[in-house]
């Protein structure tokens, strides 16, 4: 069993493009980007936070 | 089925059955989390990709497919070459021909609970050589001892039980098969007003179960106990 937590490789250069991505989405509908702003800025909190993480996992059944 | 064009300021039947199903989740709560993202997403990293990448740099629209495609071929790699994979919870197939392309398998399977995911992904499990089935995480539609390997990008915590899928992968692999995912975990608990309200609302707008927030030894200790 490999257990690696990679939050910094995944989350965090995610939410940066992601936060890129929406301040220059002008075309895409009001209602979608002020919920899309509200969503990003909390799973921002929970990566600050360290409440989140993410990780790749490989086992072998025996 | 991608969503209708936009019936009012932007929003959709998708977007109206996702709002629903944060209050009331229906039996397959990530469906509408998928239909509502549909399959061109303007958030989305890269086209096509639902994963989050993994990158190598600080998170450029430069590198967003290439972290993307890193992602599969990393989990793709860790499992026996040649053999019959089982691709559990594929998303729109994107990384079907990858897998493909990075380990040979004999006879790959995709298995996605949404059909409409699995219709929309037709064209890229075709040149994958992919044979989808519509089936569920946690009751493989598949023989025991039969999978050499079983590959989920970042869709565990969207299963009604990681612990069963666990055993459900268990009962499929062959000895010797290998599993290979990836995940997202939790830490620890949200504390702060701010925290909880972040986490309910992400745990209600991805139409999660709060059992699903686990810690990463907790979801090791999962994987590591058979049925």
């Amino acid at each position: 069993m490999q257990v690696t937590t990679c939050g910094d490789r995944v989350i965090a250069p995610a939410l940066r493009l992601t936060a890129q991505r929406l301040a220059s989405a002008t075309s895409a509908p009001a209602g979608q980007r002020a919920a899309a702003r509200l969503l990003l800025r909390q799973v921002d909190l929970l990566w600050r936070r360290r409440i989140i993480d993410y990780l790749l996992l490989r086992a072998v059944r025996p | 089925m991608t969503p209708a064009p936009g019936l009012m300021m932007g929003w959709t039947i998708q977007h109206a059955r996702h709002a629903a199903a944060m209050v009331k989740q229906d039996g397959n709560p990530a469906a509408r989390v998928y239909e509502s993202i549909g399959s061109d997403c303007f958030l989305a990293l890269a086209p096509g990709w639902l994963n989050l990448g993994l990158w190598e740099g600080p998170g450029s629209g430069s590198e967003a497919e290439a972290a993307c495609r890193r992602m599969v071929r990393t989990l793709a790699l860790a499992l026996p070459a040649g053999g019959t994979i089982l691709d559990v919870g594929n998303g729109l197939a994107t990384q079907d021909p990858l897998i493909a392309e990075a380990i040979r398998p004999r006879r790959l399977v995709a298995v996605n609970i949404t059909e409409w995911q699995l219709a929309a992904g037709r064209d890229r499990l075709r040149e994958a050589a992919a044979v989808p089935v519509a089936g569920d995480a946690v009751r493989l539609p598949i023989a025991d001892s039969t999978i050499d390997g079983v590959i989920s990008v970042e869709a565990a915590f969207h299963f009604r039980s990681r612990q069963a899928f666990f055993d459900e992968c268990y009962r499929v692999l062959r000895p010797g098969g290998a599993l290979s995912i990836s995940d997202i975990a939790i830490r620890r608990w949200p504390v702060s007003p701010g925290e909880v309200l972040a986490g309910l609302t992400q745990l209600r707008v991805f139409g999660l179960q709060r059992a699903m927030a686990m810690t990463p030894g907790q979801i090791a200790a999962a994987a590591a106990r058979p049925a």
